[in-house]
Parts: structure tokens; sequence; C-alpha cells
């Protein structure tokens, strides 16, 4: 390759991966939390799982629906979620939609959408899902940075960018790729953050690309899916999805209201024309109507990646639909396999440890980066030292940021009580409102080891203070609790002590280059008062 | 290296649904099938191009060698579904 091409390409290198390093990082932190998402979840409200425990192994949906139906207008045009209770989350979640006589004050909208968690025998409500759901935002964070659609085709775009400096990086490192695979030298740091950014890099390769690649298919599919629509399906989108396999009977309306039972006996009998599946979800097309139908939506327990779906008619409980083989559609059967690929969900916990640690590796491959980047340009006397010190600044401010603001995000949902009002919105507020006060801060620190060294001790100990936060738990409902619960409980509060113990190792890193950076300063005054 | 990236990204994607159009238009597999070919050689075909946009010296020069590619596949396009 020409001298030349090599340094074009390493210049795009290092240039992309400064502009997306940002957003990147916090894709990459909220990614490597989401592994443990239902675990988190169950941590957030352990709370209210040990209140209401012993849990009853009965569950009648005919009840539950009943009295949904008796307490709440639901909106028939919207579709009806049902989550069967599990070990770890004891209740039954239905989410749905209520019809509002008056438009709604904020939205505007005829209808509100309500998500609840039920008393899976009598369908008492325990309390709104919603209040519950920082696992949830955490991983909003990781795919579209809790922004909605528009942060969705952002973190796509910086995702495509992440697969070309992955590509660029391999290019440029080709010809050194197994002859220096090995190599970490702990010289000057640059040397050693090269060293361990090509080490990692190259190590983590294989889950680098197939991140790349299954994110971009999650975000930006949407940009094949118009240009094949626009030409080759004379511009209907229904056309495509149905060609992709999303074509399951759908049936009218009657607009005839009708009770909703007989999902108790329709749940037997799908699980068992379903085979060794796990359930992911139950759906009911227009409810209270006539005409509705209840989906079960599960997964293969024998098969990697296998979804099945089964359909009847409430009516007449007539079976319309089965698949025992992802839609029997090729295209459905290869999202699956990459929606698998992309959350380790197909070898149990050692597969997500795994991929947890390649995903802060990763993060770790960012922070070298930029450094690398700052040191080289620190050398450049051209270089002009006000943009320098911004990006020294940003990179400080933005990634000890992003730490410190789900640190505090995950002690708000410990400790702010339940059935708080706007308790979400709460921890939205604290979350982004420390990333930003730490970036801003950041960029008026002139000394950046000090600021780093103690920010990172701040996050280190706010991480130490969530899992700490949970100890009550143990104590107060360790009885009751079921092992599953405990296991949850265990898996979060040990992630956290492995994030701040690392966020403590860093920081003793920075005092060290502070107490270095202070001795020169010393030194040098020294020599100037002695001349 | 913005105009590289802008470059790189609009041909990228361009060049991208041409060529999954192609291996649709030509490939004797079902339909669902074309799709999932077209869905995983959409993205790296894009990324890879942006790359070697980059591997240029000059925007200009860039975007001469992508119209080598993007026009022949943009042709037989052209043909297969006329």
């Amino acid at each position: 390759m020409k001298s030349q091409t090599l340094k074009s390409l390493t210049n795009a290198h290092a240039w992309i991966g400064l502009i997306i390093s940002f957003v990147l990082f916090i894709v990459f932190i909220a990614g490597s939390i989401s592994l443990f998402r239902e675990n988190l979840d169950t941590w957030e409200k352990v709370a209210l799982i040990g209140e209401h425990a012993p849990h009853s192994q009965q569950v009648s949906y005919d009840t539950v629906m009943a009295k949904l139906d008796e307490q709440y207008q639901v909106d028939t045009h919207h579709i009806f979620y049902l989550y069967e209770p599990t070990e770890r989350n004891p209740f039954i979640q239905a989410y749905f939609a209520v019809d509002l006589d008056e438009p709604h004050p904020e939205t505007g909208e005829d209808h509100q959408d309500m998500s609840l968690l039920l008393d899976p025998v009598t369908g008492d409500v325990i309390a709104p899902a919603n209040n519950f759901q920082f696992a949830n935002f955490v991983y909003h964070l990781h795919y579209d940075l809790g922004i909605g659609r528009i942060g969705l085709y952002f973190v796509g775009i910086i995702t495509l960018f992440f697969f070309v400096a992955l590509l660029s990086g391999v290019v440029i490192h080709w010809r050194k790729l197994f002859n220096n695979f090995y190599q970490y030298r702990f010289g000057a740091n640059k040397d050693k953050w090269l060293d361990a950014h090509n080490l990692i890099g190259t190590m983590g390769l294989p889950f680098h690309i197939m991140y790349a690649f299954t994110g971009l298919v999650f975000n930006l599919v949407i940009v094949y899916q118009i240009s094949y629509a626009l030409i080759l399906y004379q511009g209907s989108q229904e056309k495509v999805l149905q060609a992709a396999g999303f074509n399951e009977p759908h049936i009218e309306e009657a607009d005839t209201r009708m009770a909703m039972t007989g999902i108790d006996e329709l749940y037997v009998r799908a699980m068992e024309e379903l085979g060794d599946v796990t359930l992911r979800r139950m759906m009911i097309e227009h409810f209270g109507d006539e005409n509705a139908v209840l989906v079960f939506m599960a997964k293969s327990n024998d098969e990697f990646s296998n979804e099945v779906d089964v359909r009847y008619t409430l009516k007449d409980q007539k079976q319309i639909y089965i698949t025992h083989d992802n839609y029997d559609n090729n295209l459905r059967g290869g999202l699956a396999t990459i929606a698998s690929l992309h959350f380790g969900d197909f070898a149990g916990y050692g597969m997500r440890i795994a991929f947890f640690i390649l995903g802060l590796a990763t993060a770790y491959v960012i922070i070298t980066g930029n450094l690398m980047w700052i040191s080289k340009r620190a050398k450049q006397k051209k270089q002009s030292q006000r943009s320098l010190a911004f990006v020294t600044r940003l990179t400080s401010g933005a990634f000890i940021g992003c730490m410190i603001a789900i640190a505090l995000g995950a002690v708000a949902a410990k400790v702010l009580p339940i059935d708080l009002e706007g308790r979400m919105t709460s921890i939205h507020t604290i979350v982004y409102t420390s990333f930003f006060i730490c970036t801003v801060v950041s960029l008026f620190v002139k000394q950046q080891p000090q600021f780093c060294q103690y920010s990172l001790k701040l996050s280190g100990l706010v991480f130490a203070l969530a899992a700490l936060a949970n100890m009550p738990s143990y104590l107060q409902y360790g009885s009751v609790l079921s092992n599953a619960v405990l296991v949850d409980l265990f898996i979060v509060d040990l992630m956290f002590i492995t994030i701040a113990s690392l966020c403590w190792y860093s920081a003793q890193k920075f005092a060290k280059k502070a107490k270095q950076v202070q001795q020169d300063i010393a030194q040098v005054q020294g020599e100037l008062s002695t001349s | 290296m913005w105009p590289k990236s802008i470059l790189g990204f609009i041909f990228g994607l361009l060049i991208s649904i041409s060529i999954a159009l192609n291996t649709n238009l030509i490939l004797p597999f079902e339909e669902d099938t074309r799709l999932l070919i077209g869905l995983i050689l959409g993205f790296p075909i894009w990324a890879g191009i942006m790359v070697w946009v980059y591997a240029f010296e000059t925007s200009l020069k860039a975007a001469k060698y992508l119209l080598l590619v993007l026009l022949p596949s943009a042709l037989l396009n052209v043909i297969l579904m006329v």
C-alpha cells in the first residue's frame, strides 16, 4: 500500500474516531449495562416485589381482563400487550391505551397510554409500570440517547462511522496485525495507548464488527426498506413488509362489544402447541371487540434464535395462524439471528459477562484513541492550543460525565420512593443535568489530571453507593424473595462494584499523573529561581 | 475531511443500494432470501465505500472512481427492471 494512502487512512481513522467518540462512549457504556437490563429492572423494583411476597403461582388472565375492562375504557384500536408473571417479575404487566373524552392536555391525543403492574390473581393494580423504567432508560441511552426517533437515526449514523473506523483500522494495521499482536510497550504513554488500542481492537475485532453491523441493522434498516419499497415495490411499504414476512393474518374490527374471556384456556393450549418455548408476550388485537385476536409470541428454548407465534380468535377460540420457524420467512429468521447476536442472549450469563467485558474494553479503546489524538496534536507546532485544550477537556468531561450521570441515575432509581409523582422524569433530569454539568465544568478546569482524578473518584463512589443503597433490600426482603430475584440483585450490585473499582483504579492513575505534573512544575520553578 | 465524509456517505449509500438491488434482481433465490442478502451486503458495502473514499488524496479523484462503480451497477438495474 502506498504511504500516502496509509497516511490518508490513518488521518481519517483518527478524525472519525474523535468525532464519534463522545456518543459512541455513551452507547457502549449504556449498552454494556443494558446486557443486564432484566436484572436491573428487578433491582429497581425489588421493594415492590418484596412487599407483595409471597407470590401466588396461580394466574387468572380472565379475572384480570374482566377487572381492567370494568375499570378502564380500553381503546379498541390500540394493541393490548400482556406480559406474564415470572419468578423475577411476579406481576402481570399490561400495556394499553384508554380512550379520552377530551384531547389529552399535554399530548393532544384522543387516548392515553397506560402501563400497569397487576396482581396476577385478583387483577388489582399494584403500581404504574412506567414508574420503574431506569433499566429501560439506560437501554434507550444505548440506542437513541433517550431522545426518540431522531436519536435512533443519529446513533445509526454514528454506528456507520464506527464501522468505517473499524474497517480503516484493519487496513492500517493489516501488515502488523499478527506480528505485533502481543506487543505492549511500557515506555512512553503514546506507545502504551497505541499498543492497548491495537491489542484490544484486534482481539475484540469480531465482536466490534458484529456490534457495528447488527447495530446498523436496528437503527438504519429504514434506509434500505424505503429504497426497496420505492424501486422494487412501486412505493408500497406494505408490500415490502409482506415480502419481509410481516404478513400474519389480521381481522377487521366488528365494532360489536364482547367480554375478553377464555384467555386462561387458550394460554394452556398455546403452550402445548408451541412446545418448549419462553413466552415473550401476549397481545390482543381489537380489545373488547367481537373480532378480537389473541396472539402468543414466544422464543424456542431448544433452537438458536427461533421465534414462534400462534393466534386465536377469542370469539370461538379458533386458531387462525401458527408458525414454528421465524414466521416461515428467511428475512425474519435472519433478523432474529442478528438480534440474538447483538443482545448475547443465547448462552446464559457467561456470554453476557464476556460481552460486558468486551463492551467496557471498547470504551477503553475509544478513550485511548482520543488520548493518542491529543498527544499527537500536542507535539505539532501549528496546532492551536485553544482547540487542543477544548478537545482535551471535552474528552474528560463527556466521558467521565457519562459515568457520573448513569451512577447518579442508578442511585436515584434506588432511593427515590416508588410512589413518587414523576419519578422517572426526576431520574431523567438527574442523568442529563449531571452529564451536562460535568462536561461544562470540565471545559473551565485547567488542571485536567486533578479534575479527572476527583471526578472519577466521585463516579466510583456513586456507583458503590448505588450498590450500597441496595443492601437494605437483602436484609428486609431476603427471606421472602425468590432465588431468581436474589441472583438479579447480586448481579447488578456486582456490576456496579466492578465499574466503581474501575473508576477508582483510573482515578489512582490520574492521581499519579497529577503528582508528576506538580513535581515537574516545582522542579521548573526551582531551576528558574536558582538561575 | 468533511468533503470526503459527505461524498463517501452519499455515494456509499447509493452504491450499496444499487449493488443490493443488483443481487436482488440477479440471484435465483426466494424473495425473502434475496432481501436478506441485500440487507447483509448493504451496510458493509456502504462502510467499505466510505473507507475507500478516505484512501484517496482528493475528493474529486474519489468521485471519479465512485462514478465508475455506481454507473454500471445502476445501468444494470435499469436493464434488469425494464
